[in-house]
């Protein structure tokens, strides 16, 4: 069962118990997905690179490929 | 600094970014929640390209890193919403950074690289698609926090985010025990209600 079609269903009574659950489940699993990278240190470390690139991007001159995002 | 707006409405902001301080500082927020999926398909490309090698997770985390910046950076192209997903969008900016990172680190034996096959990603696997899934419920549920009252969704999510029981919340709030069913059922109404927002439509799409 996909949460998000339960989600999207137009009449939530007719969720089942078991699709309940399992509505239930991915959202607490996205809610602490969340919380948990807030305070991860593996996603500081990449916050780190990011804004490293970011201000190298911003110090290279801009270029205008019409493609850039392919290799 | 606070993230700039709600998830929907960075979603729709893509589409006319500004160059406020506020958006340049989004990029933090946008990584807590799209990070787990943009680090699947990055390693899911490695394995493409390279016949199913591991990548370190430092060729990893410096992928995500770049995909993350470039999404952001002002000398790039801009995710346009109108011409498709989001989703399918970081998979082919993931492919991008995989592959520029995977020629600096093997410069020698470059040609090992299938270059006719660089420009495509791996087929989407199941455990990709629940990533994304997870990224965009959380958004939602970032959305949902902006969008009721403080008391209802702190009830939401004491209840059914972290699983504590309606009856000690009720008590712990000194309400009654139906008036936690109520808060939990208008914030579910609310919720549902987002998820029919265009923006998520085409997030949310098969």
């Amino acid at each position: 069962m996909d949460p998000i079609s339960l989600l999207r269903r137009e009449i939530p009574g007719d969720l089942t118990p078991e699709e309940e659950a399992t509505l239930a489940s991915a959202l607490s699993a996205a809610y602490h997905m969340d919380e948990t990278a807030a305070t991860s240190r593996d996603v500081q470390r990449i916050a780190e690179k990011v804004r490293a690139r970011l201000n190298a991007l911003s110090e290279a001159p801009a270029h205008d490929s019409s493609s850039p995002d392919t290799p | 600094m606070k993230f700039p707006s709600t998830p929907l409405s960075l979603l729709s902001k893509l589409k006319h970014p500004d160059d406020s301080p506020m958006w340049q500082a989004s990029w933090k927020r946008f990584l807590e929640l799209y990070h787990e999926p943009i680090t699947v398909v990055a390693m899911s490309c490695y394995r493409h390209h390279t016949g199913g090698q591991v990548p370190s997770p430092g060729f990893v985390e410096d992928a995500v890193a770049n995909v993350i910046a470039d999404f952001f950076s002002r000398s790039q192209h801009r995710y346009d919403p109108s011409k498709g997903r989001l989703r399918a969008y970081l998979r082919m900016l993931s492919n991008a950074r995989v592959v520029d990172l995977l020629r600096k680190e093997r410069p020698i034996d470059h040609r090992s690289l299938d270059e006719a096959g660089l420009s495509e990603a791996p087929e989407e696997s199941d455990h990709e698609r629940d990533a994304f899934q997870r990224s965009l419920l959380a958004m939602l549920i970032e959305d949902l926090r902006g969008q009721i009252p403080m008391r209802q969704f702190e009830i939401f999510e004491r209840v059914k985010l972290k699983h504590q029981s309606p009856e000690y919340v009720a008590e712990d709030l000194a309400i009654t025990r139906a008036m936690v069913d109520r808060y939990i059922y208008k914030a579910m109404t609310k919720l549902r209600e987002l998820a029919q927002q265009p923006e998520y439509q085409q997030e949310m799409a098969d």
